[in-house]
């Protein structure tokens, strides 16, 4: 799990315990301090800002309902995560539902009154970078995809979240890449120069050479 | 190593998916093989791209507002639990041995369905909407605290779908309520089976509608809401809200 958020986790089982006896400021709590993951994990998932949103608000509620089910051995934000993560799925599975057609009725009201319409000018921008190469995926090879290598969490971790296999999780995230790959192959090197041009400055990223390296130096 | 198992290994490039083993033979083999090396570059560019996207953090905006929406479903949901006079009043509208006509029910859960929030759902002036529902042989009221602190939420909700570009305000009015009903969604399911029995679902409910307005074609509802449902179901709720309004 990133560092960050082994920070916020301090103390989160205290929060849970307290929540469960029904403080809804130690719940309040908890939401302030972990609606940012749920919410970027949610947008990662389902390429929408306002599905999630809906998602985020959702996980809570479920949360909150179901303190007593929380084993505290879980991490806080694994098991929230995780919940996130079912609910998105759901609605992948259940179809893309509304998604679109909202997005087109709502973008044009929202731009001009939205005070931070820069950010929402990001989201939309990044929902449509995501969208365009997941959104073909079937939802299963969607999400591990999504989890490892737009979320960063690692197999074992993608695997706890689904509550499966490492080596599922392996299976479906070479399918999604193949997928993936292949495509951007077909689309040749427009993919490569529009992304160049889209983020410069990025920071260099993993190969394989350096992903093999990396396999041999940890053995 | 073969092309074949080099072709399923670079498909695992990453930290911690490959043995050390692989790792090193796929570098060989990869080194070694033209069409598998184009394979892994064509890989990178795949690597770089989610690299990208990876670094490009979504913005939750207004964080204090999601905070303050989650927070009053809770505060909802343990008023519900703790209070017993509240719990009286939620399930008021189908404890008192009323039986919600299936196609009221079916109205209600496609309101819900529709504007796709999670809290609020049907609030009238009370006067109209009991009359109305009298005679459909159900009603229910809350009492104006109650009335009122649900009219936050109303409002909040109204905002934000007013945000979502549905056009709510004028059909849907807490201001002017002096007493609301309120639906979870989590209480759909209740309803519905207080409406039209026990396991009811949004497959019965479809064929209930599909049955009741012919006009609308055919509408399953069994596995979430098509978009193509939601346009014809949009033209519904005029219909369901006109009639209402029309008392």
């Amino acid at each position: 799990m990133h560092a960050s958020a082994i920070e916020v986790e301090a103390d989160a089982v205290e929060l849970v315990a307290r929540s469960r006896e029904g403080d809804q400021g130690a719940f309040r709590e908890l939401v302030e301090r972990f609606q940012g993951y749920a919410f970027r994990l949610a947008f990662r998932l389902l390429a929408d800002e306002d599905e999630a949103r809906d998602v985020t608000q959702e996980a809570f509620i479920r949360v909150w309902r179901h303190l007593d089910r929380y084993e505290p051995r879980t991490r806080f934000s694994t098991w929230m995560y995780r919940i996130v993560t079912n609910l998105a799925y759901d609605r992948l599975r259940a179809g893309r539902r509304r998604k679109r057609v909202v997005d087109a009725v709502t973008l044009d009201a929202q731009e001009s009154r939205a005070p931070d319409s820069a950010a929402l000018h990001e989201n939309a921008e990044l929902a449509g970078r995501i969208g365009e190469l997941v959104d073909e995926l079937p939802p299963k090879q969607r999400v591990v995809f999504v989890l490892r290598d737009l979320h960063g969490l690692t197999v074992q971790e993608v695997a706890e979240m689904l509550n499966t296999a490492p080596g599922t999780v392996k299976a479906n995230l070479s399918y999604a890449r193949q997928k993936l790959r292949e495509r951007l192959s077909a689309a040749g090197t427009q993919v490569t120069h529009k992304n160049d041009q889209v983020n410069g400055t990025d920071r260099p990223e993993r190969t394989l050479r350096e992903g093999a390296h990396d396999a041999m130096q940890e053995g | 190593m073969r092309c074949r198992k080099a072709e399923r290994l670079i498909h695992l490039y990453g930290e911690g998916e490959l043995a050390d083993r692989n790792a090193r033979a796929l570098r060989h083999h990869v080194e070694a093989c033209a069409p598998c090396s184009r394979l892994a570059s064509s890989m990178e560019v795949l690597a770089r791209l989610t690299g990208e996207i990876r670094s490009q953090e979504p913005v939750l905006r207004d964080p204090q507002r999601m905070t303050g929406e989650i927070m009053a479903a809770v505060a909802a949901d343990a008023r519900q639990r703790t209070s017993k006079r509240s719990r009286t009043l939620e399930i008021g509208l189908f404890a008192r041995g009323f039986r919600l006509q299936p196609v009221v029910a079916a109205a209600l859960a496609l309101i819900v369905l529709v504007l796709g929030v999670q809290e609020v759902l049907l609030l009238r002036r009370l006067g109209r909407l009991e009359a109305r529902m009298a005679e459909l042989g159900s009603v229910a009221a809350v009492d104006r605290s109650t009335a009122l602190q649900t009219g936050g939420l109303l409002d909040r909700e109204l905002s934000r779908l007013a945000n979502r570009g549905v056009r709510a305000t004028g059909i849907l009015s807490p201001r002017g309520a002096d007493e609301l009903i309120v639906l979870r969604r989590s209480e759909l399911a209740s309803l519905l089976a207080s409406a039209v029995g026990p396991g009811a679902d949004p497959a019965t409910v479809g064929s209930l509608l599909t049955r009741r307005f012919p006009e609308l074609g055919t509408i399953t509802l069994a596995d979430g809401i098509t978009m193509d449902e939601a346009r014809r179901l949009l033209a519904y709720r005029t219909e369901i809200l006109h009639a209402l309004r029309g008392i």
